[in-house]
C-alpha cells in the first residue's frame, strides 16, 4: 500500500490532491501543514492533520517515517522554499521513498517567458530575487537529488483554475471591479490548468517511469484566449463587465521597472523630508536662509525667470480612465508562449477530460454556491 | 484624588494577546500591565521583553493571584473556565476573550464563581464596542427608520488568524468550527441586536471534522412583529463582510469593520447611500479602539462605576443559542461539481 506524505496539504492544490484519496483504501495519505491558518477546507473532514516546520529536520523525518511517496506543494519564505525544501529533500531520500512528486512553476522560465518556453527544456530565465528564481533553484536541487538517487519529477503548472483557486477568483473579481481591460485584443494565450486535472497528473506522476527531476508542464486541453476566457467566465457569472481594450505598449510602459540612475539616486537626499531635517543644523539653516535671501533681493524679471524655470507646474486634476485598471495583472496577457503539454501525455497519459472552458463552469458554479449573494442573501448586495 | 492603578494580568500570551490585548492595555492611561499568565512562560517572559515591560511571567493564575485587581482570559477556548474560576476564587475580576467556553455547562461554573465572590466577569464580544453596532443598536431600539423586516449577514476568511496552537482546528478544545470561532461575534451581536429568536435552522459542511461553512435562519418575534435573519460564515472562501438590515424605510449596512460608518439606504432611493454618525459618544471616548473600550469598559465595571457592557449571562446567551445550532444540524449538500473532479480519472 503507498503511504504518501503531501507536504503542503492545506493549499489549493494539497487540499485538491489530498481529497482524490478519501475513501480510497489502497493508499495512506498524511497531509503535513504549516499553520492552522488555511487548513479548514480539510479539517471539516476530521483528517489527523500534522503541523511540521519544514525547517526542522528532526519533525520532518519524524513525519516522513514510512512513507512510499512524498508530493510537495509548499509555498512559504525563501528560507523554507530553500533551506526547507532542501530538508524535505534529505528526509525523502534517508526514508527511502520511491517517487518525490515536486510542484514546480512557468515562473522559472521568466516574465514573460521567450518563445522558446513552449517546451520545457527551453532557456530559465527568471528575474533575480523573483519567486521564479526561487523556484527555479528548487529545481535544481531537485535534479541533484534525483541524480544522487532520489526518484523525482517536477510537475510545471501555468495559473491554476477551478473551484477556490486564486487565478479564476481574481478575474472574476477583477471584471465585477472593472479593473481588467483586454490586451491587444486578448488574443494572446491563456495558459491554464484546473485544479482537478493537475491533481489527476500528480497521482500518474507517481507511479510514472520518469526519475530524473525533469520539469513537465501539466496542462488543460485546448487551451483559450485571454478573450475567450473573459467571454466565458462573464456568460457563466452574472454582473462582471466587459473588459474594455488596452494596448500592449501601454501596458509594457505602465508596467516597466523603474530607470534608477547615479543622478536620480543622488537627487533623492534633497526631498522635502531630507531638507527638514538637515535645517535643524545650524550651519545648514544658515546657508539656506542666506540663498533665500539673496534669491528674495534679485530684480523681479530675474525671479520671475528662476520661479518659470523651476517651480513645479500648479497640480492639474487630468480624469484618467485607466485608474482601475490592474497593470501588474495585465501584464500577463503580454506572454506570447503557448506552453505544449506533449511530454506530460507522453509520461503520465491522457488527462481526463476537462478543458479550459469546463474548468472556468465549474469553478462558476462553486463560485455562485459559495459567494455570490443571492436567494436568502441577496440583501448583501446593498454592501457592494 | 487620583485613582489607583488597575493592576492587570493576562493569561493566555498567543496571537490576540501580543497583536490586540498587550497593546490595548499599554496604551490605557491607570493600567499597569504586571503578569503575563502562560504555561510555556518563556513565551510570556518573551512578551514582556518584546513590549520592554517589567510585568512577571508566570505559570498559572495562582503564582500572581494577589497583585491582581483584573484577569484578561485569552487563552484557549476549553481553558477559559477554570482560569476564570481560578481567578474569581481569589477575589480577581475576569475579562474573557469570546466564547465564554466550549459548553454552556463549562460557562455556567464561571457564572457561578463570579456570583459567589460578588466579582466581574465580562465577556470579550469586543465588536459590541464599534462605533457602527452602537448606533445600529440605538436605531433599532428607538424604531428610527421603522420596523425590522429581515437580515442577513456574512463573514468568510480563506483561513485566516492562524492560532499559534492550532486550537481552532481542534473540535474538542475550541467548541466547534466556523461558527465557534469567529461566527460567535455576530451570534452575540444578533442577540444584542434582535433578541434570542424563537426558532431557527442550522446547515453546516461538517465531516466529523469543525465545520468550515455554516448557514443559518434565525426566526424572531418582537411584540407580535416577526422577521427572519440569514446569517453565512466561511472559513474557505472570503466573503464581503458585513450586516445588512432591512427597516419600513429601507437599508442600514454595517460593514465588519472597526471603523466604517453606518450607511442607510432609503428604499425610495436605494442609490442614495448616507454615512451616519452620532453626536452622541455612547460612553466611550471618541477615536479610541475596540480593544481599550472593551478594556476601560471592564474596569469602570470592576470599580462598580458602570454596568459590564457584555455581562457573563451574555455570553451564556451564546453558547446556549450555538449549542442549540449544533444539535438541530443538517448537512449542507457537498458540491456535486467538485465531487465530481475529486474522482475523476480515479480509476485511470
Amino acid at each position: 500500500m503507498k503511504k504518501i506524505v503531501i507536504v503542503g496539504a492545506s493549499g489549493l492544490v494539497g487540499s485538491e490532491f489530498t481529497e482524490r484519496f478519501l475513501g480510497r483504501s489502497d493508499v495512506e495519505v498524511v497531509p503535513l501543514i504549516h499553520s492552522s491558518g488555511s487548513a479548514w477546507r480539510l479539517a471539516r473532514r476530521a483528517l489527523p492533520l500534522r503541523q511540521v516546520d519544514l525547517l526542522d529536520p528532526a519533525q520532518l523525518s519524524a513525519a516522513l517515517a514510512g512513507a512510499t511517496h512524498v508530493v510537495n506543494c509548499s509555498r512559504g519564505s525563501d528560507a523554507v522554499m530553500l533551506e526547507g525544501f532542501g530538508n524535505l529533500l534529505k528526509a525523502a531520500r534517508a526514508a527511502g521513498v520511491r517517487k518525490f512528486v515536486h510542484l514546480s512553476s512557468v515562473a522559472v522560465y521568466g516574465d514573460p517567458p521567450p518563445p522558446e518556453a513552449r517546451v520545457e527544456n527551453a532557456p530559465t530565465r527568471p528575474a533575480p530575487g523573483s519567486y521564479g528564481a526561487t523556484k527555479l533553484r528548487q529545481d535544481e536541487l531537485l535534479q541533484q537529488a534525483a541524480r544522487a538517487g532520489l526518484p523525482a519529477v517536477a510537475l510545471c503548472p501555468p495559473n491554476i483554475g477551478g473551484p477556490y483557486a486564486y487565478f479564476h477568483l481574481q478575474l472574476a473579481d477583477g471584471l465585477r471591479q472593472g479593473s481588467l481591460a483586454l490586451v491587444d485584443g486578448g488574443t494572446n494565450p491563456c495558459n491554464t490548468v484546473d485544479v482537478g486535472t493537475l491533481a489527476w497528473t500528480m497521482e500518474q506522476a507517481l507511479d510514472a517511469e520518469v526519475n530524473d527531476g525533469r520539469r513537465v508542464f501539466v496542462l488543460d486541453p485546448e487551451l483559450l484566449s485571454w478573450a475567450e476566457v473573459f467571454a466565458a467566465l462573464r456568460a457563466e457569472l452574472a454582473g462582471l463587465k466587459e473588459p474594455r481594450p488596452v494596448a500592449a505598449d501601454e501596458v509594457r510602459r505602465r508596467t516597466a521597472e523603474p530607470v534608477v540612475s547615479l543622478a536620480s539616486s543622488l537627487l533623492r537626499p534633497l526631498s522635502g523630508d531630507v531638507r527638514e531635517a538637515l535645517r535643524r543644523d545650524r550651519r545648514w539653516a544658515a546657508v539656506e536662509a542666506a540663498a533665500k535671501g539673496l534669491v528674495l533681493r534679485l530684480p523681479a524679471g530675474a525671479k520671475e525667470f528662476l520661479r518659470e524655470r523651476f517651480a513645479s507646474p500648479p497640480d492639474v486634476p487630468y480624469w484618467n480612465p485607466d485608474s482601475r485598471l490592474a497593470w501588474r495583472a495585465l501584464s500577463q496577457q503580454l506572454r506570447t508562449v503557448r506552453h505544449e503539454a506533449g511530454e506530460a501525455r507522453r509520461l503520465f497519459g491522457t488527462p481526463p477530460a476537462l478543458t479550459a472552458r469546463g474548468s472556468i463552469a465549474r469553478f462558476a458554479g462553486w463560485y455562485r454556491r459559495m459567494i455570490e449573494p443571492s436567494g436568502d442573501y441577496a440583501l448583501i448586495r446593498h454592501l457592494e | 484624588m487620583s485613582k489607583r492603578p488597575f493592576r492587570l494580568g493576562i493569561a493566555g500570551v498567543g496571537l490576540i494577546s501580543e497583536q490586540s490585548h498587550i497593546p490595548a492595555a499599554l496604551g490605557l492611561p491607570g493600567v499597569e500591565l504586571v503578569a503575563l499568565i502562560d504555561p510555556v512562560t518563556a513565551r510570556a517572559a518573551a512578551a514582556a521583553r518584546t513590549f520592554r515591560i517589567g510585568a512577571r511571567a508566570a505559570a498559572s493564575v495562582a503564582d500572581v493571584a494577589d497583585g491582581l485587581d483584573g484577569l484578561l482570559i485569552a487563552s484557549p477556548n476549553n481553558t477559559h473556565a477554570d482560569l476564570a474560576c481560578a481567578a474569581l476564587e481569589r477575589g480577581v475580576h475576569v475579562l474573557i476573550e469570546k466564547p465564554l467556553e466550549v459548553s454552556v455547562a463549562r460557562g455556567e461554573r464561571v457564572a457561578e464563581a463570579a456570583r459567589r465572590a460578588g466579582r466581574v466577569a465580562a465577556i470579550g464580544y469586543v465588536t459590541r464596542f464599534r462605533d457602527n453596532v452602537l448606533l445600529l443598536k440605538d436605531l433599532i431600539d428607538g424604531n428610527h427608520f421603522g420596523p425590522v423586516i429581515q437580515y442577513a449577514y456574512q463573514f468568510g476568511t480563506p483561513g485566516g488568524w492562524p492560532s499559534l496552537s492550532a486550537y481552532t482546528l481542534d473540535r474538542s478544545i475550541a467548541g466547534g468550527g466556523v461558527v465557534m470561532v469567529s461566527g460567535t461575534h455576530f451570534i452575540d451581536r444578533a442577540l444584542y441586536l434582535f433578541g434570542m429568536p424563537d426558532s431557527h435552522r442550522y446547515r453546516d459542511d461538517s465531516l466529523g471534522g469543525p465545520e468550515a461553512n455554516a448557514c443559518i435562519e434565525l426566526h424572531h418575534a418582537v411584540g407580535g412583529h416577526a422577521f427572519t435573519g440569514h446569517v453565512r460564515l466561511s472559513k474557505t472562501v472570503r466573503l464581503t463582510g458585513g450586516l445588512v438590515v432591512e427597516t419600513r424605510d429601507g437599508f442600514l449596512l454595517a460593514r465588519e469593520s472597526n471603523d466604517t460608518p453606518l450607511r442607510f439606504r432609503p428604499h425610495q432611493r436605494p442609490d442614495l447611500a448616507h454615512d451616519l454618525t452620532s453626536d452622541r459618544d455612547f460612553g466611550y471616548p471618541r477615536g479610541m479602539g475596540v480593544f481599550q473600550r472593551q478594556l476601560l469598559n471592564f474596569i469602570a465595571a470592576c470599580r462598580g462605576e458602570a454596568a459590564a457592557a457584555v455581562p457573563v449571562e451574555d455570553g451564556l446567551a451564546s453558547l446556549r443559542l450555538i449549542e442549540s445550532l449544533y444539535r438541530s444540524r443538517e448537512p449542507l449538500p457537498e458540491d456535486p461539481g467538485l465531487a465530481a473532479a475529486t474522482t475523476a480519472g480515479a480509476a485511470a
